[in-house]
């Protein structure tokens, strides 16, 4: 991994941490101010976005670190780890919220100085968009997943401080027209809407992590890549079998066999797998490409017919 | 996905519906499988036409069916494909391997 890439890492988890900083005291505040549950289910994902904008801190060291004995696959999990823990919490939060949100729409209360709401959740919509926007561009840079996953959680709560800030101009303006019974019902209903916002990404992006703790294999683009070699390379082996493949934060592991004539000198067999790993290596970048070289069975055409072999 | 299979003297014609991706490809793997050892035939040519996508582990099928059909001396075309998997099948660099005339191993 290049030492800029550690870099780029290390400048979204800073922007991160500064900018949940600054959003929890707005919140908190706003919270205080309020006493909204849209306010309080949007402090919650904050508090949550903190603490993994902590982990993630040391994480990104973490992952960084080359491999060495005892880890010798380096430390990219990690980062999944990260997303994992990111996404199991915000469900958590989402489902505790969404059942206090059913309870006060049977038993609602009103909200105290909408417009704070208003101008808090403004403020939080610029935060969270600008830091979305500089943390994903962080996350194409060092293409860490842990990143990416950070600049979505920021862009999600960027469209949710937007929903309740809306919330709140409805609030006002309603409240401007007197009907304030209707009024009532907007902070839950928000509350509840957000929850569900909020439940549909933090499960795909647990789902994803848990997949690559699992050692999912690589993405679609990857698996293409390889193949693209795999045909580009095709006169120069019998077949191929047994592709596997995982991803390790930043980092994919591809490995397969292919069967060469057994006559083949090991130099030429070797010269062909060195090409085909320095092709994909090219198209797959941060990855480790391992083929093995197996003796073919003679089960084919060209020795049952005398004829030469293609191949060789 | 659905596989429909006309035989014309010994050339096979495997007609594709749908998409060939995770779901499909180990079925349409095994059938080209058996069809590739049946000694009657002693050419497959597939007919895209009608299949809409054709993800990695569906062009693995096809790379692997054709390293077979080369194995046992027979040939594996592709007649008929739609915009979609044209695009991709170039896109991957496959496409000259199963134009009639194609590279030969």
């Amino acid at each position: 991994m290049s030492p800029k890439v550690g870099i780029y890492m290390r400048r979204a988890v800073l922007v991160s941490l500064s900018c949940n900083v600054v959003l929890f005291i707005i919140k908190a505040v706003a919270l205080i101010v309020v006493n909204s549950l849209a306010i309080a289910m949007d402090l919650g994902i904050t508090v949550v976005g903190l603490i993994v904008s902590i982990i993630l801190y040391y994480s990104v060291k973490l992952a960084v670190k080359p491999a060495d004995l005892i880890h010798n696959y380096g430390y990219g999990k990690v980062e999944h780890v990260c997303e994992a823990m990111e996404g199991v919490v915000l469900i958590g939060i989402a489902l505790a919220m969404s059942s206090q949100a059913l309870l006060s729409i049977l038993h609602p209360k009103h909200v105290e100085m909408p417009w704070v709401g208003l101008v808090s959740c403004t403020v939080n919509v610029f935060l969270n968009f600008g830091g979305a926007w500089y943390i994903s561009k962080m996350a194409k840079k060092s293409a860490s997943p842990a990143i990416h996953a950070e600049g979505l959680h920021f862009r999600l709560e960027g469209f949710i401080s937007a929903m309740i800030a809306g919330s709140f101009l409805l609030s006002i303006f309603l409240r401007g027209r007197g009907l304030s019974e209707i009024v009532v019902h907007i902070d839950p209903v928000t509350a509840l809407l957000v929850s569900l916002v909020v439940i549909v990404p933090s499960f795909k992006l647990a789902k994803a992590a848990f997949f690559k703790l699992l050692d999912s294999s690589v993405e679609e683009d990857s698996q293409i890549e390889i193949l693209k070699h795999l045909g580009h390379h095709i006169a120069e082996y019998c077949e191929f079998r047994d592709i596997k493949s995982r991803t390790a934060g930043q980092k994919k592991f591809v490995e397969f066999k292919i069967v060469v004539p057994e006559e083949i000198s090991f130099k030429k067999g070797h010269t062909v797998i060195a090409t085909l790993e320095d092709d994909i290596k090219q198209g797959i970048p941060d990855s480790e490409i391992m083929i093995k070289m197996e003796p073919c069975d003679k089960d084919c055409s060209f020795v049952a017919n005398n004829e030469q072999c293609p191949y060789l | 996905m659905r596989i429909q299979e006309t035989i014309n003297g010994n050339i096979m014609t495997i007609r594709l519906t749908g998409s060939l991706d995770d779901a499909s490809s180990h079925m349409v793997e095994s059938r080209v499988n058996e069809i590739m050892t049946d000694e009657k035939v002693g050419e497959v040519n597939f007919d895209f036409s009608d299949l809409h996508y054709i993800s990695s582990i569906g062009i693995r099928v096809l790379i692997l069916a054709y390293k077979k059909a080369v194995k046992l001396g027979k040939t594996v075309i592709v007649t008929e494909m739609s915009d979609k998997v044209r695009i991709i099948l170039k896109m991957v660099g496959i496409l000259p391997i199963f134009s009639p005339g194609g590279v030969k191993k």
